[in-house]
């Protein structure tokens, strides 16, 4: 019950802050960028408990509205433990980026419409909500394209430029071809219910024909794939993000990118199962290759959100790829190891968020305070901005998955999940999970690469640039909204349990049970069963390393010597000009781009073998059918009598 | 429980000093080995302790371009080192510390170091540090998945991926150092 008025009062919350903010920007711009941060502030914390308290009491609730819908029925909401974790998700990143914004929006965007800006960026966050938590196809849908065009119009915000034109153009056209594709699952799962509710839905997998079924999967794939960035549907992804101001990147990367995850798992799950286990693997291969190609783009892009947007690829792919052996396990029927692996899906869903909304705002930080993300003039900013500096360097440590960070706690649970299917009696499983662990390793890897060079391209150093030279720390909403994130990665660093304690009834509400289940854990301790598989304990992790890095510095003070150390310049073969002797974030990654250039093929190659083919094929379809339009009204006539005699024929037979 | 903790800190200890003693020696046993194998003489055996005495004598220099980072990470890398020196069993299997994270903790703590030496090689602005860095980067990014891929075989025949487990495989009781010579990569 509580949950419910918590629930709706956020509601309520959104939509007063946009109406608010909207009308408050015509009197003083300042004031209602506060007025949004503050109420974006309260209303995410209000559904954020709402959600937390669902999860914790594992069960479902309903919000129903006295609003009616045409072909719908009742306005209704039903949160289940899987919209609950969603809504936790949404909750607890738009914190952090509504504080960030009163500085974000401040510094940058205010002689633009600021009112605007803000009253969309509450309708962002309700949209999001709302999609997780929907009960109904067509409000699903609805909600799905008020959520796309919402974060169109942050694409095209930047009206001076005529990429954010492009860019939002390529966002629109591909999120709608998803959204087609949608709408097609839709129809056709409502022509076996005659309805349009979820609840109707639910458990239809055993009526549908097989092929049927398959070609729902695929269109599923496609549509929800397409919204998560999955390779070959990814195109969008790098155009989008680095248009949108930083803090709607930051949710879009950290968020709204999910809910193409939440689509596929709630489909999958509650809707088609059962299925066949080749799908499960169809979904896993599809998902490691995503994230290997992806991050290879990554490290060798020099803008910031570009590579940031990569890297967000690269991490559906991690977060899909436990889906993908969850639906394999499920179908098998190793139900226990497939609730784990989803758990572990989720939890590095969310881990992603964090760290990713970090980063992102972390880039509109900089962005603002040296107006360039070219990595080429960016340069020694961890003087001139200690906080963000180290601020990043929390987020690089914990997306590229190191210890003690948040990152490193999914990434475990990840592996274990994929080599727990040596239970498994499948000689496919068997092989190709550790397969795909170890190409996972690979993607960790190239990730530290790439943030290697993020970080010591941006802050370390000396500036490439004059615009760099004179940068200057950012504001203090600006550092609080990213110290919470920071903060945020090392505390679920170090606790785990907590979420997955949050976690674990998720798979239950999709009916895969777990009576034996793989895992056990308490406060600072995971355990996988078998007893002694494998054991987990971030928080002593923490605690020996703060342990161990002292004894370095003592072990030095006492052997060597007693002096402090020296500064001097760097010796550069006697040149002076030390800036131009740097090596420049190109030259880092050139070793990678050759080591790979089999599989490094140019960002077009997507576009030349696969969306320039599929244009022409459809221009030329529509250059084949021409001719029946001859604008002739004698033949249109005829067309018309033609259909008739046709129909006639068709309804005597 | 205080005698556990009391016995964890004694044995960490005693592994940690066996490992900072005898690692000077080890690495001029390799180098010597693989000088004999070339058809050189190769260095003394004790020509490790000698360099670390020069090494400490010598007064450290830094560029004025670094930050904290420079300074820190010789000590983060140390830390790193000595805590995979107590996760593989040396001098005595110290099985309380599986509880820890097993292999893959392994890997990623060796990653962990290896991230600030290629951020902190960054720090002096000069073009043959960061050309150091990139291929230390790249090298371990093709070391990387083929060592996971030997180790990860040892999970699937253990069953397991707490490194004592792996350790007594039976086939691996002849040689039972065989995975972690992989690490020497």
């Amino acid at each position: 019950m509580l949950e419910t008025i918590l629930l709706q009062s956020s509601f309520l919350g959104f939509i007063t802050a946009a109406a608010l903010t909207l009308a408050l920007s015509k009197v003083s711009k300042k004031l209602s960028i506060y007025f949004s941060g503050i109420l974006g502030v309260i209303s995410c914390c209000l559904s954020l408990s709402s959600s937390t308290l669902a999860l914790l009491n594992h069960k479902s609730f309903l919000v129903t509205y006295q609003l009616l819908i045409p072909l719908v029925g009742k306005f209704q909401l039903v949160i289940d433990p899987l919209a609950a974790f969603f809504i936790l998700l949404i909750s607890l990143l738009s914190i952090p980026v509504s504080i960030y914004s009163i500085g974000y929006l401040k510094s940058e965007y205010i002689n633009k419409n600021v009112g605007l800006l803000c009253a969309l960026f509450h309708l962002f966050i309700l949209s999001m909500i709302l999609v997780v938590s929907t009960n109904n196809g067509i409000v699903f849908l609805i909600l799905w394209e008020v959520m796309t065009l919402i974060s169109f119009f942050f694409v095209i915000s930047d009206t001076e430029n005529n990429s954010s034109k492009h860019a939002g153009f390529i966002y629109l056209l591909m999120t709608h071809i998803g959204s087609a594709f949608l709408l097609i699952a839709f129809l056709i799962l409502a022509q076996y219910t005659n309805d349009f509710s979820f609840t109707s839905f639910t458990q239809i997998g055993d009526q549908l024909p097989a092929k049927l079924k398959l070609l729902l999967f695929i269109f599923i794939l496609i549509g929800f794939g397409t919204k998560a960035g999955l390779i070959p549907l990814h195109i969008w992804l790098p155009e989008a993000h680095p248009q949108a101001p930083s803090h709607i990147s930051a949710l879009m990367s950290g968020v709204m990118i999910k809910t193409g995850l939440y689509g596929i798992i709630r489909f999958i799950f509650s809707f088609l199962s059962p299925f066949p286990y080749s799908w499960g693997l169809i979904l896993a291969t599809i998902s490691i290759l995503t994230a290997v190609t992806a991050i290879i783009y990554a490290s060798t892009e020099n803008n910031l959100k570009r590579l940031l947007a990569f890297s967000s690829i690269e991490n559906m792919g991690i977060v899909m790829l436990p889906i993908g052996s969850a639906m394999t396990l499920f179908s098998l029927g190793y139900t226990s190891l497939a609730a784990f692996s989803l758990i572990c899906g989720l939890f590095h869903a969310l881990n992603h968020s964090l760290f990713k909304g970090l980063l992102f705002m972390l880039a509109g930080a900089i962005n603002s305070a040296c107006h360039t993300l070219n990595l080429e003039k960016l340069g020694g900013l961890i003087k001139l901005m200690p906080q963000t500096a180290f601020f990043f360097l929390i987020g690089s440590l914990a997306i590229c998955s190191f210890p003690p960070f948040n990152g490193f706690a999914s990434e475990w649970l990840i592996f274990q999940s994929l080599l727990l299917s040596f239970q498994v009696k499948l000689e496919l499983v068997k092989i190709l999970f550790p397969v795909f662990a170890v190409l996972l390793g690979l993607t960790g890897t190239i990730c530290a690469a790439t943030f290697v060079k993020a970080f010591s391209s941006i802050f370390l150093a000396l500036p490439r640039s004059h615009q760099v030279k004179n940068a200057c720390e950012v504001s203090l909403s600006m550092k609080i909204g990213t110290g919470m994130l920071a903060v945020l990665c090392l505390t679920i660093g170090i606790a785990p349990s907590f979420v997955l304690s949050l976690l674990s009834k998720i798979p239950e509400s999709l009916n895969i049970s777990s009576e034996s289940p793989v895992y056990s854990f308490n406060y600072n301790f995971i355990q996988l069963l078998p007893q002694g598989f494998a054991s987990f304990s971030p928080t002593a992790i923490l605690v020996l390393l703060t342990v161990l890095i002292p004894i370095g510095y003592i072990v030095s003070r006492i052997l060597g010597q007693k002096t402090n150390y020296r500064k001097t310049e760097t010796w550069n073969c006697g040149v002076t000009g030390q800036a131009d002797f740097e090596y420049t974030p190109t030259a880092y990654s050139q070793p990678l781009e050759v080591v790979f250039s089999e599989l490094h093929t140019p960002e077009n190659f997507y576009h030349d073998h696969l969306y320039i083919p599929l244009i022409n094929g459809i221009k030329n379809l529509a250059h084949a059918i021409r001719p029946i339009q001859a604008g002739s009204l004698q033949i249109y006539l005829g067309y018309i009598f033609i259909t008739l005699i046709i129909c006639l024929v068709w309804l005597s037979l | 429980m205080k005698l556990i903790i009391l016995q964890f800190i004694s044995l960490g200890a005693a592994q940690i000093l066996t490992v900072l003693l005898l690692s000077p020696f080890i690495n001029t046993l390799i180098k010597k080995i693989k000088a004999l194998l070339q058809g050189r003489y190769g260095p003394p055996l004790l020509q490790g302790y000698y360099d670390l005495t020069k090494y400490f004598c010598k007064e450290s220099v830094v560029s004025k371009h670094a930050s904290w980072i420079f300074i820190t990470t010789p000590y983060i890398y140390f830390a790193t080192t000595l805590f995979a020196s107590l996760l593989i069993p040396t001098f005595y299997d110290i099985a309380s510390l599986n509880v820890l994270g097993g292999i893959i903790l392994l890997i990623y703590i060796f990653g962990l170091g290896r991230f600030f030496v290629a951020i902190a090689s960054m720090e002096p602005g000069s073009g043959f540090c960061g050309m150091a860095s990139s291929r230390e980067m790249m090298l371990a990014l093709l070391i990387e998945p083929v060592m996971l891929l030997a180790l990860f075989v040892l999970v699937l025949m253990s069953g397991s991926t707490n490194i004592p487990s792996i350790f007594n495989l039976p086939m691996l009781s002849s040689c039972s150092f065989c995975p972690f010579y992989s690490f020497c990569c």
